[in-house]
């Protein structure tokens, strides 16, 4: 909201300056986002008087205007409807008008014009001007060439653009930021004329001109009204439209200009309706019927549902309660007689009408926030007496106040005890005292606990718990001392899974990889770009209902969508060695899950480019087994026995080249090689390889602490062996067997060489596998482990029909 | 001259011109060996008058002593030079870079979480962890944000399914609530995670990172918020930096704060990048609001307690000056790298 400072000392002397009312807003709850002055750069505006016109040599459509400003200025106008006396705002240049226009001393056509004289619109004071603005006749009293018109217009001010949360409507107005600062230092607050003279009523009650019926007093426990015939409907006068363009309030015409204003000083929004509109000479406020339209001032038809609360004269809508009112309705030039509404609606009800039509006016935003029900006589006698003022006519004598349910103030019991043990401070009795009543409560006291009744504008204030913090931010905060609770509980640090999943972050850093963040939200494209939309049924997939866009719209169902989408943006932008991964949840459909959704922690990592970036003896690409072994280094490291791979074929991925990964017999995952025309989609012409872990069921096989084993007293004796394998064999059939073959003598079996090329046959590799041998008793001899080894390859070449190499 | 002295220069030109230790070996046995010449002019002693043999005898031993003297000087001078010569072939350069093993990086938001989760560590805090997709009843209604509350506004919210009431969690506050509900007090946990709200521009995610705090206990107050917000800025920014309580709006806290801590850049005076202000906003908190312990059944009058919900992005952009938001879910190497 904003609020105008010079419109503020209306209601309240200020014994700060610009920079401590600031403060003093912001830490007693009232954001300040923003201070400006609206009209800086317009202090040089002045007041002239056009004393001669002449035409303009060069150009038909201009005319030079020789204006007293206490000195005499040529001004080139193109406007024609100035006439010698008139009296008009000129800017002089370096003048810095409305949008950061500034004057300059022009030349246009071949005459030098010494500023501009300005349009409402150029000082921001309406929307859009045709002509420069002349002062009306009645002005003129008060109007010397070469005063001042920046202070005539009263524009030296200044607008604090403040932040009201939504638990306090009260603050949405001028007098509710009076209030805030009357507490803060016990000033009074001004009257506020709502005098309505005798001479302007007429002798009849604005309920001899209309009938009110409330159907749904829960939604509208109150209704007031008055009636006023005979205004001429027109523009504003200057002090008005000055007020509203400081809170940014866009003039219509005086009727309605009022009831914005009065709407900015009290925080009541206020309705004008066109009285002879109004066929019936009644007003029903009632529950809208399904599928009833209306149509509102914003000129779009609304179809309703029936929850919207309507203003109606008995049979067709007038306006939407409390949001806006109704185009048929409404003001407008031939205007005569009006009708002023000021109601009170329940929040809620306005809320999800509001929220439902997607319409958030000044008067939904408060309406729903809740206004004060009680202000309603004031509220309207203050919009009669200025309508009175600005656009003439007479009122009835009476207004009329239909209140079916009264709303009565609160009263509230507060502990002196319960104060300080919240806020951690000792304050007495006489401060709470005092600051509750500085915030216009009413304040009974008995031993330490206070009876507080709390004024209706002020619907936050519902438990003694909102009454101690209205204590706290008055009294300040900064006297509150500092402690660290003392208390322990029953455990604390990270949990074993915590620990885990720190340790894999670490492990992946040590193997080279960059940890990455990416959205949980995907692009639902990336499935069928993967082939993937095939294996995970549609059904399972958890979309955004409300999606910002589609590239964000779909919970990713796995980690590598967003993974390799990462890789591409650094692959493309000349990063060719990566390797990444990112820990973090995937989704998938589930109804038996409260949220109806499964999450899942994965881990995925992916490679590609130098397996050794930074190492010029090492020059090798990442390959299949290189990043196997990444993912085996990392296992093994964590102690995670019984991993086995079995090749497989999945969407995305080369077919040869891919497995799934299996602990303790169960599937916690998979690897393998992108498929290039995959790759080539994402702009990625390279080899890449990935990978993705269950870690929640990898944890499950997961011993925080394995179990010591003793250090071997007597030495190993190695023996290595070459076979041919054919392509299609799974080697670790022939690993699983040698440690098989003699438990107790086969320590570990380790490949050293995997060659092919040269001397080998194409449908096969050749693998070397070297075997190493220790007895827990004593030192083998030669002949011992070569009868076990010779017997390890005639039975591996009769078993698995495989050659040794020679 | 005499056959003694003649040897010896002769030994001594030979001896010059050798420069390995074979050449050394092959003048030892000339001279020195069986058949050498020093063993001949030895063997010559016995031919020699009786008179004359002392004297000759002991020319004959200061020339061996001579020769083998100069021999070992000779033999170590070489070894010495065929060493040096050897270490000269190896040299290498050690200013050449070495191979290095490539290392990855944190995520500074993964290091920045990791740095705050320390720091409540150490004040024996809980991890926690709820999930990132909730129900309204814990994402609001259970934090006393019923359906029509102009609260809810304050997070543009993605819903899974508006039917079943299911959405992206908008804070990390949910997980207070499933937390009380599972146990008694006291409590002091921190919870950590992803939230999601429907914002995307230079300065909002639409997912970005929170870590959210709650200790219940007897007699907690806002000291102790503040006593704790102290003790984690002073971690966090280094020391000396001040926290400053600054009154707000939460459904779910009563009194509620907006937290902030002075301007690392001007220490408080004002500048451009605090605003003028002196100070940063970096969380929100507040005393836990009866309503919500009254929904997870603890006694408010019993129990009260304190909450706070900071933004990790936030925390990571002041402390590491990153200017940009979007600069978190780029991945893009060349950032992830200078951390």
């Amino acid at each position: 909201m904003k609020l105008s400072l010079s419109f503020l000392k209306n209601y309240i002397d200020i014994p700060w300056d610009t920079k401590k009312l600031q403060d003093k807003l912001i830490m007693s709850g009232t954001g300040v986002e923003e201070v400006y002055k609206p009209w800086k750069g317009m202090e040089n505006l002045k007041i002239g008087k056009i004393m001669d016109i002449e035409p303009h040599p060069n150009a038909e459509n201009l005319v030079i205007c020789n204006v007293d400003i206490g000195d005499n200025v040529k001004l080139v106008t193109s406007d024609r409807s100035l006439n010698v006396g008139d009296f008009v705002i000129v800017a002089p240049k370096g003048t810095i008008l409305k949008n950061n226009v500034e004057v300059k001393e022009n030349e246009i056509r071949g005459v030098v014009s010494e500023g501009m004289m300005c349009s409402l619109e150029e000082i921001g004071f309406e929307e859009k001007s045709t002509n420069v603005y002349k002062f009306p006749e009645e002005m003129s009293k008060d109007l010397k060439p070469g005063k001042s018109a920046y202070e005539l217009l009263g524009l030296d001010d200044t607008v604090f653009e403040l932040e009201i949360t939504p638990n306090r409507p009260d603050c949405l107005s001028h007098i509710g930021i009076a209030r805030e600062i009357k507490a803060l230092c016990g000033n009074s607050l001004k009257e506020i004329n709502i005098d309505i003279p005798k001479e302007k009523t007429i002798g009849k009650d604005t309920r001899d001109f209309i009938e009110i019926e409330i159907e749904d007093p829960n939604a509208c426990p109150r209704y007031t009204a008055a009636y006023i015939e005979n205004v001429k409907i027109g523009p504003s006068p200057l002090w008005l439209r000055r007020h509203l363009a400081a809170v940014g309030i866009r003039p219509i015409n005086n009727v309605v200009d009022v009831t914005n204003f009065v709407m900015m000083e009290l925080g009541h929004p206020i309705h004008a309706f066109d009285y002879d509109d109004i066929k019936s000479k009644k007003i029903v406020v009632r529950k809208a019927k399904d599928g009833e339209k209306i149509l509102l001032l914003d000129g779009k038809e609304y179809e309703l549902d029936g929850s919207e609360l309507l203003i109606t004269d008995g049979e067709k809508p007038l306006a939407m309660a409390g949001i806006m009112g109704g185009e048929l309705s409404g003001i407008k030039e031939t205007t005569t007689n009006i009708l002023i509404e000021v109601a009170y609606f329940d929040p809620p009800t306005i809320r999800k009408a509001a929220k439902k039509h997607r319409i958030s006016t000044d008067s939904s935003y408060r309406f729903e926030r809740g206004v004060d029900p009680n202000d309603s006589e004031k509220v309207i006698k203050r919009v009669i007496s200025l309508i009175l003022q600005v656009a003439g006519g007479k009122a009835a004598k009476n207004i009329y106040d239909v209140y079916p349910k009264r709303i009565e103030p609160r009263s509230i019991i507060l502990r002196k005890k319960r104060v300080n043990s919240i806020l951690g401070i000792d304050i007495s009795r006489d401060q709470i005292e005092t600051i509750l009543k500085a915030l216009g409560m009413e304040v009974r006291t008995s031993d330490e606990n206070f009876e507080v009744t709390i004024p209706t504008y002020r619907p936050d204030v519902e438990r003694e718990i909102d009454l101690i913090e209205e204590i706290g931010r008055i009294h300040g905060h900064s006297n509150v001392p500092s402690i660290i609770p003392s208390f322990s509980i029953d455990h604390g640090g990270r949990n074993s899974y915590q620990k885990f999943r720190l340790n894999i972050v670490n492990l992946l850093n040590s193997l080279g990889y960059d940890e990455t963040m990416n959205f949980s939200m995907i692009n639902p494209e990336y499935l069928e770009m993967w082939g993937f939309q095939e294996t995970i049924p549609d059904q399972k997939m958890v979309y955004i209902e409300n999606p910002i866009s589609k590239e964000i719209s779909l919970m990713r169902p796995s980690l590598i969508y967003g993974l390799f989408d990462t890789l591409s943006y650094n692959f493309t932008r000349q990063n060719r060695d990566i390797k990444l991964f990112e820990i973090g949840r995937v989704f998938e459909r589930d109804e038996k899950s409260e949220t109806k959704v499964k999450e899942t922690e994965k881990l995925a990592f992916i490679a590609s480019g130098r397996d050794e970036k930074n190492n010029y003896f090492y020059k090798s690409n990442v390959n299949f087994y290189t990043f196997k072994g990444d993912l085996e280094s990392l296992l093994y490291q964590m102690k995670m026995n019984n991993i086995s791979f079995k090749a497989s074929e999945l969407p995305g991925l080369h077919p040869t080249r891919c497995a799934e990964v299996f602990c303790n017999n169960e599937k916690i995952g998979f690897l393998g090689q992108v498929l290039p025309e995959v790759a080539e989609k994402f702009d990625v012409k390279t080899t890449v390889f990935i990978t993705e872990i269950d870690i929640q069921k990898l944890f499950n096989f997961y011993n925080e602490i394995p179990a010591y084993n003793n250090i071997p007293i007597y030495p190993y004796v190695r023996r290595d062996i070459s076979f041919l394998i054919p392509r299609n064999f799974e080697s670790e059939k022939i690993l699983n067997f040698i440690i098989g073959f003699n438990k107790e003598l086969i320590e570990k079996v380790e490949i050293i060489d995997y060659y092919t090329g040269k001397g080998i046959p194409d449908t096969h590799f050749s693998t070397t596998f070297s075997i190493y041998f220790r007895s827990k008793e004593k030192t083998l001899t030669d002949d011992e482990v070569n009868e076990i080894f010779e017997n390890i390859i005639d039975e591996i070449q009769k078993k698995f029909n495989i050659k040794v190499r020679m | 001259m005499d056959e003694i002295e003649r040897t010896l220069e002769e030994f001594e030109h030979e001896i010059e011109n050798a420069d390995n230790l074979e050449a050394i070996k092959v003048i030892r046995v000339k001279y020195l060996g069986k058949k050498g010449k020093v063993t001949a002019l030895m063997r010559h002693l016995k031919d020699l008058p009786k008179e004359e043999k002392p004297i000759f005898g002991q020319k004959v031993n200061k020339l061996k002593n001579s020769i083998e003297e100069i021999l070992e000087k000779k033999h170590e001078e070489i070894i010495f030079k065929e060493k040096e010569s050897k270490f000269e072939k190896e040299r290498l350069d050690v200013t050449l870079p070495g191979a290095r093993k490539t290392l990855g990086h944190r995520h500074l938001i993964s290091r920045v979480l990791q740095e705050i989760e320390d720091v409540f560590l150490t004040l024996g805090y809980e991890i926690v962890e709820g999930p990132e997709i909730e129900t309204e009843y814990y994402n609001f209604d259970a934090l006393n944000t019923p359906e029509w509350h102009p609260a809810r506004d304050l997070h543009d919210t993605f819903y899974i399914s508006t039917k079943d009431g299911t959405l992206l969690r908008s804070h990390t506050s949910p997980v207070q609530v499933r937390t009380m509900k599972k146990s008694k007090p006291p409590i002091k946990i921190i919870a950590p995670g992803k939230v999601y709200r429907k914002d995307y521009d230079v300065t909002h995610l639409p997912m970005f990172h929170q870590v959210e705090g709650l200790v219940v206990g007897k007699g907690i107050s806002v000291a102790h918020l503040k006593g704790t917000l102290d003790y984690f800025v002073r971690s966090i920014f280094g020391p000396g930096r001040k926290t400053r309580l600054v009154p707000s709006f939460f459904p779910f806290t009563e009194p509620s704060f907006e937290v902030y801590v002075s301007c690392g850049i001007c220490g408080g005076k004002g500048c451009k990048s605090c605003g003028f202000t002196g100070w940063l906003e970096i969380m929100g908190a507040g005393m836990v609001d009866p309503n919500v312990f009254e929904e997870v059944g603890y006694d408010p009058e019993e129990w009260t307690g304190f909450a706070f919900g900071m933004g990790v992005e936030r925390i990571a952009m002041l402390k590491y000056n990153v200017d940009d938001i979007r600069l978190f879910p780029r991945n893009d190497v060349r950032f992830l790298e200078q951390f």
